[in-house]
This record gives C-alpha cells, sequence and structure tokens, in this order.
C-alpha cells in the first residue's frame, strides 16, 4: 500500500544505511515503506492525508537537530534517515504510554478487540505496565443513528474521522470541540449526530484506528432471530461484500466468495440465501425504465440521478432539497428485496410474512439508517428488511458460528431472488450502476443491446467521471461522482445551471457516497486506500466478466417476476412495493 | 482630507503647528485606563474649563511602560522643563492644573524622572529638528 | 528658560531630605528662589546607592556627591559651567550617537508609545512618521529594501529569533502572483503586553512595518491578528488604519506612486496557540486554530495556500526604523548575533515594572536593579522567567549574562516574546511551575497526543508533588514525559511547554527534593506541606495574629503564648508575616 505518487522525477535517499530511489514528493513514510521498513504511526491512514497528531512516526534525519514527522515530511534528494533506534524507540514508546494513559482498559469487552491499531501497536511495543496515571475522559456514547457509534472515551485524538468527514466526504458532522487535554472529537455544536449533519456514510468508523466509532453492532440481534423458531430468516448479500468478506478470513482482497457466503448463510441457519444482486437487476429495470421515460417523453425533467445510496440519499435531502425532483424514485436494491421477500416470496412459499425476517450483508453503515428511514421502507406491511449487518459485524458473526469459512464448499443462492447477472454486480463499484443502467437503457431505446459491454469512461477511480452514450443519434450525457466531496462539485454545476436558467449539463447522474463506490463502503474490512480499492473493484468486474448474462434485462427470475407478480416496470405494484419519496431534512435538528 | 503625494510629508511637517503654548498628555494605554487615567482625564478637562484655560492642550498617549505608578502624565508648559508625574489622582490632577500650570509651581510630590523619557525623541532627529 | 531645576533622589536606604534640605537651605540662604528650585523626585533608570541630582534644562545627572558639594553644584549650574560628578550610565551596547549616555534603555519600537498621541496621523508624521514608506516606494526597489533589513540583522521578536531579512527573501522568492502580509498580534504569554502597548500607542508605527514588508515581498493585503481581548488597540489601529487611508498613505496607490497596499483586522478568540504561525493562518482562514506540520512554511504556501509573511508586532515596528537610518545603524546596535533592542514586560517581584526596551546585550542585572529597582520589599533575587509559558528559569548565577537569544538558549531559556517575570525568595518553584504548565495544558490546541496528554500528565505529578505524595521517580517520570514532549510535538507549544519544568529542574533540583523527600516547602506556597505554629518561648501573647486570623483558628490569653488550631488551619501565613517577634514557624 506504498502511496507513492509518479511525480516524473525519481530522488534518492538513504533509509537506515540503505540507498532507495523514489518519486520526489514521497513522505518519509512511504519511502521507509518501499524498503520494507515499517515506521509505527497511529494517526496517518494510507487512504488520508496526514493529520500528523500522533506523534510516534518521529524518525531522524541527518543534519537536522529536531526529530521529524515521517507521516508529513516529504523525503529530500540525500537525506540521511534513520527510523529506528534507542533513542526513536524510548520518544515512540513515551507517546503511547501517554496514550494509552487516557485510554480505557476495555480492549476485551470492545468491538475492535485483535483489529485495533492501537492494541497492535502496544504489542508490538511491548507494553507490559502503565507507568502514567490513567486519566480516561468520562464522556457519554452516542447510539443515536442506531448506524455509526460514537464512543469519545475510547478517542485517541487522530483526526483520521474528522479528515474524512470534512475534506473527503465534505459532510462537516464531526468537529474537534474543546481544547487541551479536554480535545474531543464529536458533532459540531455537542449535539448528538442524528440531530447534526451526518448521513451516515460511516467513512469515519472505516477510518478510525479504533473503537471510538465503529459500526452500530447488531450482530447479537440477528442470532436471536436465528434462534427463533417463529421466525423464517432469510439473507442478502449486497453486490460489494463478496469481494471484501474473504479479507476478514485472510484472503486476498477481491477475491469473491459469492457461493461460500450462500453456504454459510445456509449454515447459520437462514432459510435462504437471497442476492442483492437479484434486486440490482431490479432496480436497473425500473430506473432504467423511469430514465428512458423521461428521455423520451419529458427531456426537460432530466438529468436523473440514481437513489441506491442511502448516504447520498441523506445528504441530497440535507445539503441539496432543491434537487430532489431529479432523484429517481427506485428504492435502493436491498429496499426492493426486502419487500419482494416479504409479499412475493412469502406468498410464493407460503409463509405468514410477519414471520419473514429479512437480514441484509451490505459494506455500509448507511443500510441501518436507510431500513427505517420512511414509511415508504414499510412497503410489504411490515419493516422490509430487519436488520442491517456491515460486512465487518458479519464477519465477527460467522467467526463466532464455529464454522471455518474458507474450507466451506460455494453453493448455489436460492433463485426466486438471487439470480443475478453482471449488470447486478459491478452496482458494487463506482460507475457500475450507470454501465448497468447504460447496458439496459440503451436496449429499452433501441431494442438491442450495446455492441460491447464494458463502458470504460465510466469506470475507474477519478471523482467525476463524465461521458456521452450515443443512444440511436440521441446523445445522452452521463456523469458519475463517488465521495460527497465530490458529489457537492457536481450538484454545485447543476444548482449553478439551474440558477443561471441555462440547460442541464447532464442526462443521467450516478452517485455513490463512498469515495470508489460500495466496494470501499463504510462497512467495508479496515485500512482501505487506493490500491485496496483497485483490488477489490477487480474483483467485481471479474464476476461481471465470468456472467453468462451481463443486462439486468435478459435476467430469466426478473422476466419471471414482472410475469407473476409485478406486471411491468413502474406499474402500480412496482411504485407501491420498489420505489420512494424524499422530504427536504434539516441539516441540525437543534 | 486630501490623499498625499510624493514630497508631502516633508511639506506638512514644514507647516504643521500645534496651537496653544502648553500640553498634557496622559498615559492612556489600557494599563493607564484600568490605573484610573479616564478619572484624571476629565478632571483635567474640567479644571481647564472652569478656569477657562484653552491653550493648553490636553492630550491622551500610550503606555509609557511605566506601569508602577500609573496613571501618569506629563506636562509641558512654556518656561518650564517638562514635568512628569505619576501615580496621579483626581486630586493631584485637579493641583496640577491650579498650581503647575496656572501658577507653574512644580508639585511637591510624585514627580518622577525617567532619562529615557527624552531619549524617545531622537531617533529620527533630523524630522523632529523641523 | 533661566530657572535652574534641581531634581533631587535619595536612596531608601539612605536618611531621607537630606540632600533635599541642603540644595533647599542653599537656594534660601543665597535667596535664589527665582533662579533655581530643588524638587524631590523619583529617580528611574538606575539603582544609586548614593543621592543623584539631575539639573534642568541641561539635563546633567550628578551622582556621588557630597552635602558640601551642594553650593558649588548650584553656582555652576547657574553659571552654565558644570561640575565634576557627572554620571555616565548609559548602556555600553547601544553604540549609536542618539543614546542617552544617562539611560540604560534605548527606544527604538518604543519611540513614539507615550510620547504622541496614538489618534493622530499628524503626531506620527511629525516625528518622521511614513518617511520610510516614502523612501522606499519612490527610491528603494524591493530587493534593496530586503537588503537593507538584512543588513540590519535584525531576527523575528516572536521568540524563534529567525532573521526577518532571510524570512522576507524567501517569500519575495516564491512565483506567486498574490502573497499576503500578516502582522501576529496574538500576544498571549501570561505577563506579557509589549505589543499591545505597540498597538496602542504607536499604531502607525505597525502599519508603516507592514506596508513596507509588503513593498518588498510584492503583496498588496495585509492582515493584522490581533487579540479580541484587546478592545483599545484594535480601536486605535482602526482609526490608524482610516486615518492612513484618507491620507493616501495606504490602499490604492500609495502616495500617489504605483504600489498599493491595504490592511484588514482580524480578531483571534483568545487562543494562545494561535500565535503560532500556522495556527495563526488556519484561525485566519476561519478554521479551528490547529497548526499543521512545516514545511511547507508559511513563505512558501500559507494563507490561502499562497506565500505569506508573519511577523510579529515588535519585528514590525522595528522596519520604519531601519529603513529610515539604514540597515548598517541599527547593527550598530546589540550584540554579534542579536541586533537591534527587545522589548521587555517587566513583572513580578519587582520594586518598578514596567516596559523597559532595552539594546540587546544587556544584562538581567541592568533591567531588574538598574532600569526596575531590584526586588520589592528588600526580598532576596531567585530568579526571573523568560520566554513565558516556553522559556525557562534565570539563576542568580546569570545574573549578569548578557541578554541575546543564543546566551539564553544556551542557559535553558528562550528570549520568546519579552515576557520578563521576576521572583523572589518567596516563589516556589514547584509551585510557580504549576502555574506555567496549567496555562500550556489549557492552551494546548488538543491535536497532537505528546502535548495533550504530556503536559497534563507533568501537571498531575507536579500537584501531587505539592500535596506532599511525591515520590523520587517522579522526577524521571517528569523526565520522560518532558523528552517525549520535545522531541514529538508537532508545534512549537507543545516542544516548549517542559522547558520551565526542565530548567528549573536544572537548577533548582534541591527545591523539587525539598518537596518529594522532605515533605516541605520552605516558601510556604505548597498550603499542604507548610504548617504554622506559635514558638511558645518567644510568643509574648500581644494577640495579633490572632486579630489578623482570617478563619480565627488562633487563641489564646493576653501575655500567654498563643496556640494555632491546626485542624482549622487555612495557612495563609498571615500570622506568620505579622509577627513582630518571630515567634510564629513556617515549617
Amino acid at each position: 500500500m506504498i502511496q507513492e505518487i509518479n511525480t516524473g522525477k525519481m530522488i534518492d535517499v538513504v533509509i537506515n544505511g540503505e540507498k532507495v530511489s523514489i518519486y520526489e514528493g514521497t513522505t518519509i513514510l512511504d519511502a521507509a515503506r518501499k524498503v520494507n521498513v515499517k515506521i509505527p504511526t497511529l494517526c496517518k491512514h494510507p487512504d488520508l492525508d496526514a493529520t500528523a497528531s500522533c506523534g510516534i512516526c518521529v524518525v531522524k534525519v541527518k543534519n537536522n537537530r529536531k526529530l521529524l514527522r515521517a507521516c508529513c515530511t516529504k523525503a529530500e534528494p540525500g537525506m540521511e534517515i534513520t527510523t529506528h533506534d534507542g533513542e526513536l524507540f524510548e520518544v515512540r514508546k513515551n507517546v503511547l504510554d501517554l496514550i494509552l494513559a487516557t485510554h480505557p482498559n476495555e480492549c476485551l469487552t470492545c468491538l475492535r478487540n485483535r483489529n485495533c491499531e492501537l492494541q497492535t501497536l502496544a504489542e508490538e511495543f511491548g507494553i507490559r505496565q502503565q507507568p502514567y496515571k490513567a486519566m480516561v475522559k468520562e464522556l457519554p456514547k452516542d447510539v443515536s443513528t442506531k448506524a455509526v457509534t460514537l464512543d469519545p472515551r475510547k478517542c485517541i485524538g487522530c483526526g483520521r474521522c474528522v479528515d474524512v468527514c470534512q475534506n473527503i466526504q465534505k459532510v462537516h458532522a464531526l468537529e474537534f470541540l474543546d481544547r487541551g487535554f479536554d480535545t474531543r472529537m464529536a458533532p459540531a455544536g455537542d449535539i448528538v449526530l442524528k440531530e447534526s449533519p451526518c448521513i451516515k456514510c460511516g467513512q469515519c468508523s472505516a477510518h478510525c484506528p479504533v473503537g471510538a466509532l465503529v459500526e452500530f453492532d447488531e450482530v447479537s440481534n440477528v442470532w436471536e432471530a436465528l434462534r427463533n423458531p417463529e421466525l423464517h430468516c432469510v439473507a442478502q448479500i449486497a453486490p460489494a461484500v463478496r469481494v471484501a468478506f474473504g479479507e476478514g478470513f485472510g484472503m486476498e482482497p477481491g477475491e469473491l466468495v459469492t457461493g461460500k457466503m450462500y453456504a454459510l448463510l445456509r449454515k447459520l441457519g437462514f432459510k435462504a440465501a437471497f442476492d442483492t444482486n437479484f434486486a440490482a437487476d431490479l432496480t436497473i429495470m425500473e430506473e432504467g425504465s423511469e430514465f428512458v421515460k423521461k428521455l423520451t417523453t419529458e427531456p426537460k425533467s432530466l438529468p436523473l440521478i440514481t437513489s441506491c445510496c442511502p448516504a447520498w440519499v441523506d445528504f441530497l435531502e440535507k445539503y441539496y432539497p432543491d434537487l430532489i425532483e431529479h432523484f429517481s424514485t427506485c428504492k435502493s436494491p436491498h429496499e426492493m428485496l426486502g419487500a419482494l421477500a416479504k409479499t412475493y416470496y412469502a406468498q410464493k412459499i407460503g409463509v405468514d410474512p410477519s414471520k419473514v425476517f429479512v437480514v441484509s450483508i451490505m459494506p455500509c453503515t448507511a443500510k441501518k439508517y436507510e431500513v427505517q428511514r420512511s414509511e415508504d421502507m414499510k412497503s410489504s406491511g411490515y419493516q422490509d428488511v430487519d436488520i442491517s449487518l456491515t460486512t465487518r459485524e458479519f464477519v465477527r458473526m460467522t467467526k463466532s458460528s464455529g464454522i471455518d469459512f474458507k474450507s466451506l464448499k460455494p453453493e448455489n443462492v436460492d433463485s426466486m431472488l438471487g439470480t443475478y447477472t453482471g449488470a447486478g454486480t459491478i452496482f458494487g463499484a463506482t460507475g457500475g450502476v450507470m454501465e448497468a443502467a447504460i447496458r439496459t437503457a440503451y436496449f429499452l431505446v433501441t431494442g438491442k443491446n450495446l455492441g460491447t459491454l464494458d463502458v470504460e469512461a465510466v469506470r475507474g477511480l477519478k471523482g467525476i467521471k463524465t461521458g456521452v452514450v450515443d443512444v440511436q443519434g440521441t446523445k445522452v450525457r452521463v456523469a458519475v461522482a463517488h465521495g460527497t466531496g465530490n458529489v457537492r462539485t457536481l450538484m454545485d454545476e447543476l444548482r449553478e445551471a439551474k440558477a443561471q436558467g441555462k440547460p442541464m449539463p447532464y442526462d443521467f447522474i450516478e452517485v455513490m457516497a463512498c469515495e470508489g463506490g460500495c466496494i470501499a463502503g463504510g462497512g467495508q474490512p479496515y485500512m482501505v486506500s487506493n490500491e485496496l480499492r483497485r483490488q477489490r473493484t477487480a474483483g467485481i468486474y471479474k464476476d461481471d466478466k465470468e456472467c453468462a448474462i451481463r443486462v439486468s434485462h435478459e435476467n430469466p427470475d426478473i422476466k419471471r417476476l414482472y410475469d407473476e407478480f409485478l406486471e411491468k416496470p413502474l406499474s402500480h405494484k412496482s411504485h407501491k412495493l420498489l420505489h420512494t419519496h424524499y422530504v427536504s431534512r434539516p441539516l441540525y435538528y437543534k | 482630507m486630501a490623499k498625499m503625494a510624493k514630497g508631502d510629508l516633508e511639506k506638512f511637517r514644514k507647516n504643521y503647528k500645534k496651537s496653544g503654548n502648553g500640553e498634557i498628555m496622559i498615559s492612556m494605554g489600557t494599563c493607564g485606563i484600568a490605573a484610573g487615567a479616564l478619572d484624571v482625564y476629565k478632571e483635567m478637562e474640567e479644571t481647564l474649563k472652569a478656569n477657562g484655560i484653552n491653550n493648553i492642550t490636553l492630550g491622551k498617549t500610550g503606555c509609557l511602560g511605566m506601569c508602577f505608578c500609573e496613571p501618569n502624565l506629563s506636562v509641558k508648559v512654556e518656561g518650564m522643563p517638562e514635568i512628569f508625574y505619576g501615580n496621579v489622582d483626581k486630586t493631584m490632577a485637579h493641583s496640577i492644573i491650579t498650581e503647575h500650570v496656572m501658577k507653574k509651581h512644580i508639585l511637591k510630590s510624585n514627580v518622577i524622572f525617567m532619562p529615557s523619557k527624552d531619549t524617545g525623541r531622537n531617533i529620527f532627529k533630523a524630522a523632529e529638528a523641523k | 528658560m533661566d530657572k535652574k531645576y534641581f531634581f533631587v533622589w535619595e536612596p531608601e536606604k539612605l536618611k531621607q531630605n537630606q540632600m533635599y534640605n541642603a540644595f533647599s537651605k542653599v537656594i534660601n540662604e543665597k535667596n535664589l528662589q527665582e533662579k533655581a528650585e530643588v524638587i524631590k523626585s523619583l529617580f528611574l533608570g538606575l539603582t544609586a546607592d548614593t543621592p543623584v541630582v539631575k539639573i534642568m534644562p541641561e539635563g546633567n545627572i550628578y551622582k556621588g556627591f557630597a552635602e558640601s558639594d551642594v553650593e558649588t553644584i548650584i553656582d555652576n549650574a547657574l553659571n552654565g559651567k558644570t561640575s565634576k560628578f557627572t554620571c555616565e550610565c548609559g548602556n555600553k551596547n547601544s553604540k549609536v550617537p542618539e543614546a542617552d549616555p544617562q539611560s540604560k534603555q534605548f527606544k527604538i519600537v518604543l519611540r513614539n508609545a507615550g510620547y504622541i498621541n496614538p489618534e493622530s496621523i499628524e503626531d506620527y508624521i511629525m516625528r518622521g512618521g511614513y518617511s520610510a514608506v516614502e523612501k522606499a516606494v519612490f527610491s528603494m526597489t524591493p530587493d534593496s529594501l530586503i537588503a537593507e533589513v538584512k543588513a540590519s540583522g535584525l531576527r523575528g521578536r516572536g521568540g524563534a529569533g529567525f532573521p526577518t531579512g532571510l524570512k522576507w527573501e524567501l517569500t519575495r522568492r516564491e512565483k506567486d502572483p498574490v502573497k499576503y502580509v500578516i502582522c501576529n498580534a496574538d500576544e498571549g504569554d501570561p505577563g506579557a503586553y509589549m505589543d499591545r502597548s505597540i498597538m496602542e500607542g504607536d499604531p502607525h508605527n505597525l502599519i508603516e512595518g507592514m506596508i513596507l514588508g509588503g513593498y518588498a515581498i510584492g503583496s498588496s493585503q495585509g492582515f493584522i491578528y490581533i487579540r479580541a481581548e484587546y478592545p483599545l488597540a484594535i480601536e486605535r489601529l482602526e482609526k490608524a488604519l482610516t486615518a492612513a487611508r484618507e491620507k493616501g498613505l495606504l490602499g490604492k496607490n500609495i502616495l500617489g506612486s504605483d504600489f498599493s497596499f491595504d490592511i484588514e483586522l482580524r480578531w483571534g478568540a483568545g487562543a494562545f496557540v494561535c500565535g503560532e504561525e500556522t495556527a495563526l493562518i488556519a484561525s485566519v482562514e476561519g478554521k479551528r486554530g490547529n497548526p499543521r506540520p512545516r514545511p511547507p512554511f508559511p513563505s512558501v504556501s500559507g494563507l490561502w495556500n499562497k506565500p505569506t509573511f508573519i511577523n510579529n508586532v515588535e519585528t514590525w515596528a522595528n522596519i520604519p526604523v531601519i529603513v529610515e537610518k539604514g540597515g548598517a545603524w541599527f547593527a550598530t546596535i546589540g550584540t554579534e548575533k542579536s541586533k537591534g533592542t527587545k522589548v521587555f514586560a517587566v513583572t513580578g517581584k519587582v520594586k518598578n515594572p514596567g516596559l523597559v526596551e532595552v539594546p540587546m546585550g544587556t544584562t538581567i542585572r541592568e533591567i531588574v536593579f538598574d532600569i526596575c529597582g531590584g526586588i520589592n520589599n528588600g526580598k532576596k533575587y531567585k530568579a526571573v522567567q523568560t520566554g513565558g509559558p516556553s522559556g525557562g528559569v534565570i539563576p542568580e548565577k546569570f545574573l549578569d549574562m548578557q541578554v541575546d537569544y543564543e546566551t539564553l538558549q544556551s542557559i535553558g531559556s528562550i528570549m520568546g516574546s519579552g515576557g520578563l517575570i521576576v521572583m523572589d525568595e518567596d516563589d516556589c518553584m514547584v509551585d510557580v511551575n504549576k502555574f506555567y504548565l496549567q496555562f500550556s495544558v489549557d492552551e494546548s490546541c488538543g491535536k497532537c497526543a505528546p502535548c495533550r496528554i504530556g503536559g497534563k500528565q507533568i501537571l498531575e505529578i507536579l500537584e501531587k508533588i505539592t500535596k506532599g505524595n511525591g515520590e523520587e521517580k517522579d522526577v524521571e517520570k517528569i523526565k520522560s514525559i518532558a523528552m517525549a514532549m520535545q522531541k514529538a510535538s508537532l508545534c512549537a507549544l507543545g516542544q516548549t511547554t517542559p522547558n520551565p519544568v526542565m530548567s528549573s529542574l536544572m537548577y533548582f533540583e534541591d527545591e523539587y527534593m525539598q518537596h518529594i523527600k522532605g515533605k516541605k516547602c520552605s516558601t510556604g506556597k505548597c498550603k499542604d506541606l507548610v504548617s504554622y505554629t506559635i514558638i511558645s518561648d518567644k510568643c509574648i501573647g500581644c494577640g495579633l495574629c490572632a486579630q489578623r486570623c482570617p478563619v480565627t483558628c488562633i487563641s489564646g490569653e493576653k501575655r500567654k503564648p498563643y496556640l494555632i488550631d491546626q485542624s482549622k488551619c487555612i495557612k495563609c501565613g498571615e500570622c506568620y508575616a505579622v509577627c513582630k517577634f518571630n515567634a510564629v514557624s513556617r515549617g
């Protein structure tokens, strides 16, 4: 995970006596990684700029009076760097001792136990006692969002969450309050997260080195449901989960574990293993039709903006309520599947829908919020999805089950709500929804499939991607943004055009709140970086490539669903079960 | 007020004349004000008015750095050396006008002299001389 | 002015009015009342053990004369002659002719403060103000201006002492067409008020300095980051800015030239750390005032990522003089590596606290004893603290050391911004350091772990020591934490927070040990380590202590030894202070 950016010019530095060639502009920390020297750090995350707050990564540079922070000091030609010696060890250990003095000794009951950067460092430094007086701040836990849990007592003040919330996501829900020793991370104004602009994207929790920001843990509730003989539990897995879940068991990022996961679900006691990818195909049918309808009958109402991402929905409702009219009314795939599980599926297998318990395994913390977002999420008459677990929770749940995940034999999905196409699976990566939609919209307009199904223009990690698709002479201008920081730029462009009475710059826009899309969602395994995003994305596109069918409109079980139950896209029934409404929400509730 | 151009500063200095034939400058930084310089200022203003003296300028200045004897002020009256008084209260402020200014009697207490009081004037000798 | 005025001062230790009476006698006997007057006066600026007389209007100072010489002195003065008692008490370090041979002080920065009406731009111009701007804009290139500042040897007065000219050059060198000039007026050291006095007393001086800085680096916009707690300074600066704009000395086309420069005020919300330049920049930008790592230095990427030049008020106030009188002139003042003068705010247990401006290289003894009159109430000197909560103590053995950046650093203190706090024998070093540390702990921005936690931990240990629970290993713990803080903190605040403790440990370790091992505080400042008892042999039973005791815990019968009820005693020390018979013991 070397964040070495090609700046063109190579320079040489000496690290612990060894010469290293690196690109100009590389930090000492990354230069050291290149020669496999690990400089310890608590605050530097490979995904974020250095906050330079922990003070553990200090190194010696020859002819420099002071120790320098490796995380934010750029290597300069000829620098002679010492990364490890007795003095540095003492300084680092002392700083670590100081940090540990403010951290509660609750490792055993902590959600991050054995997966915590502070704990790992304490172990590596051989911390056997606490020389300094324990000074743990007694501050209340914030579980108000039921998506992300904030436990300020465990915060070590690294600033990653604030950085990601303010500078990457540009949500500005988190801020540092107070000063000096009393400094703590909290929503600005010292309110609870639920009353703040928080969009529940969970990027804070994905970047937190300790247990200060974690997903709202609901594993025990799922166990309880599974053990309740009254309930008929079913589960679905999101597109992005299948390329990251394996990481929890030492597998390579991007390794596809779909079949193993179906097997796992059944072993855990779920009566059916469904796949959110199926619902993604369904989404394309609905959303694609919605788009084609607008394109052909009322092009003035374009652009159409995708709505699969609940953090994005929240962001829009809070920051851009004036653009609600452009929002696709489609629910997100897992909500669609939940609604169908308690109607179509329940009917088919003859189970009382009130006894059907839907669990979704998602890469996302915002899905936890989404399941209770509005009355529309009870379209089946019951809460459509009962519990949404993040990938990380599901890893822990699996570990507690005694099942050896790696050795499981792949199984098939329960096809009623499970068969998926390549178009459904790419929902997991940025650009995927757009690509899937283009594949189907093209067909809906022209009656034929695109020559090449790969739409390269919308793939990749560039913050905002734009392109033009020629649909039988009609130029469809598309844009894809991921990471709400980038989304802001795009939405401001729309707002600006609107304000000036200019034509809209795009016809169809895909938005995902997390950078890289769901594969790097707020509920995915830790230490995400662009390298990791690429690996997981590669897994997603591999899945797409290996699918026999790669367009949603050819999914046989989708066809069957329409024939037997929904009639046609945008039908009355579809609207009732698969679509939703949006409202303007205040940024602050107090 | 007209904007100045090149050379105007010099002309200004040549033509500028302070009115009156005496000046009282009270140190009125935050420190002086906190120590009561505002009361001293008001008392002097009233005393000057009550006695019909209008050729003495009563001015504010910044902190002279003599914290231990605030409020303090300097009195410059024609024909007498500049006298610096420290720890001035309202009664003293009154006497400074009635005795020092009006009768040219230096008060017998609270006179302070500090060599550098005059030093500060000398850095731009050239400008000052005109 | 024919009349001669004799200002007489007599040291406290001597019989008062002896010389005053002698002068009066001669004047009266010779009937010189019309020609001479004698005035009792307080003399400032040098400590003398013999009487001093200053004769006005000549301004001669005589010292070391006897009562029998008075007549001659008066005669000579009236005849326009000098007497042989002339006192040369000036500062050897101010090698310029303008320096007053009779004063240790030399005022460059404070040249106008206290002399002019700060709200009158006319007063400032009359004292040569804005001529430096005229000179620079019409007859100097930015490079020659920078060369002049470099030649002056001026170093940043904010504490670290970085060469100002070099900083200007680095900022000028940056290619970006937009650059900013900032004045750091976020003066926050406890006991320091140099900058406030400059801004309140001579705001145009600062403005002129900044205009020159803007011209030198090629900037058209300056900001003054000033504490909101300085309302008077803000008011006077605003007035001064308006006046300067009206006169065409600030704003578009200064003095009709093609150089434009304007200044805006930005109020600080009172965070000490915002004196750190990167935190200050964040605050000006409207963000939380947290420091960020350097490099990049603000000279490369500062305010809104533009090259930015930051200096503190005192540094800026030197610039007009340097431009007007030349860098070479300026460089004659001071020591080899530290040029010019330094303003100190002298506070604490000193007789005449106040603001002093002395040439670099003046000794602590000259400042504390000569200029400020020595220690109050005849107590013994213990130490001075320079650099406030980031500095250290200077014990008695260094009293004659010349003050400049390097020497202060070599003995474990720093120049700092100019706070100079005098401590006497009654000050407890552990207690004093608790104060400084509490300050730094409160003012830490909380961003980086060593500073945020380390300071608090040391403070906790000091608390423990002053409560009588100290252990010998605590000193070691302090040293380890201090090491981590000094080496691993991000900004100067954290790196210097342990300085006062470390420096006092260097010179006053026995005092710490007295607290830790002996569980005693000899100064009585640490209330938990002190108890007051009445020595029955010495007590005559006057009852004064009982009268003065605020909690009435002293009781007894008249003319019999009194007794202190230890359970009620609040250890205020009043009984100890009032007893005339040394019958109260502290220990």
